[in-house]
């Protein structure tokens, strides 16, 4: 990747800011990871605190930027479905490392419908349930 | 009649605890808040009805509203999860007729004025004193939870703990 390319910009919203973690250890995968940031929910944070600190990162973020958030129906999506009124974001729940590998990936393009719908089909893909292969009973 | 399943009180309303744990902790099929402001917030009230998960009808009332619809057909069907945002709006409930045995206070976050009692449950004096009228005049069990694999606290003790904290 050429150094200073442009890249969109991707929030990340999750109980006790933990996608800090994520982010820090998917270096192990993918190296540097920029233009990613992330605003923690903590304990005590009324849903109004939570919303202003959001919008007041939101603000900055130019049009078509990736929201990721951590538990659909949580306040972290709830927040951000709510400032999707206002502006321009796209958001996608359920944050996992596929799913940020996938975002990262796509960061040099801005995000729209069809990429941010890739990258929930990876994120959904890269869940299953492994088992070995059934041995051969005809053999 | 509608059954109660759990009542509680949380300024976060429908969010992660609320739906992964606690309405797994019960029976609920529908999920009621009562709240005057987000009952006329259309907006607000499709994200809280959105946060729900898909086989759990949400309806938003006003205090009034529930409190005629209890007087009708006790809200209708189902077997609920009542939620609130705040203490004041769970006294005028159930002061005004809403039969609610067990409140249990999931989460108050801080502010002026607040002591936190338990974890980041807080409470100010009004709280502590409506709380203590419920337990008092309208024979409800009131106690402190945030999630189910943790301890709870009786009212009785986070009342002590709040006095302490204001000497």
């Amino acid at each position: 990747m050429s150094n200073g390319s442009y890249r969109n910009e991707i929030l990340l919203l999750t109980h006790g800011g933990w996608g800090e973690t994520l982010v820090d250890k998917l270096t192990m995968i993918i190296g540097q990871i920029k233009g990613v940031s992330e605003i923690a929910l903590n304990p005590s944070d009324s849903p109004e605190d939570f919303l202003l600190k959001v919008e007041e990162k939101i603000k900055t973020m130019p049009a078509n930027s990736l929201v990721i958030t951590d538990i659909v129906g949580g306040t972290t999506s709830n927040m951000a479905l709510m400032l999707s009124k206002k502006y321009d974001i796209h958001i996608l729940s359920g944050l996992s490392s596929m799913m940020l590998i996938e975002a990262v990936m796509r960061q040099n393009q801005p995000y729209t419908e069809d990429s941010v719908n890739e990258i929930k089909e990876a994120a959904i893909m890269n869940c299953q349930q492994l088992k070995l292969p059934a041995e051969d009973q005809a053999k | 009649m509608a059954e109660i399943e759990m009542v509680r009180v949380d300024f976060r309303l429908i969010h992660g605890q609320v739906i992964t744990k606690w309405i797994r902790q019960t029976f609920a099929n529908r999920i009621i808040i009562i709240d005057d402001n987000l009952a006329n917030d259309e907006f607000m009230k499709s994200i809280y009805t959105m946060a729900a998960p898909s086989n759990i009808a949400v309806n938003v009332y006003t205090v009034e509203s529930a409190i005629n619809e209890w007087k009708e057909d006790k809200l209708g069907k189902g077997k609920l999860f009542i939620l609130f945002k705040d203490v004041d709006t769970a006294f005028k409930t159930i002061q005004g007729g809403i039969e609610i045995k067990d409140l249990q206070i999931g989460g108050l976050g801080s502010g002026p004025g607040r002591k936190s009692v338990f974890g980041p449950i807080s409470l100010n004096e009004e709280d502590a004193e409506q709380l203590r009228e419920l337990e008092e005049s309208n024979n409800c069990r009131v106690y402190l939870h945030q999630v189910p694999d943790e301890p709870k606290m009786e009212f009785k003790k986070a009342l002590d703990k709040f006095y302490s904290l204001k000497k």
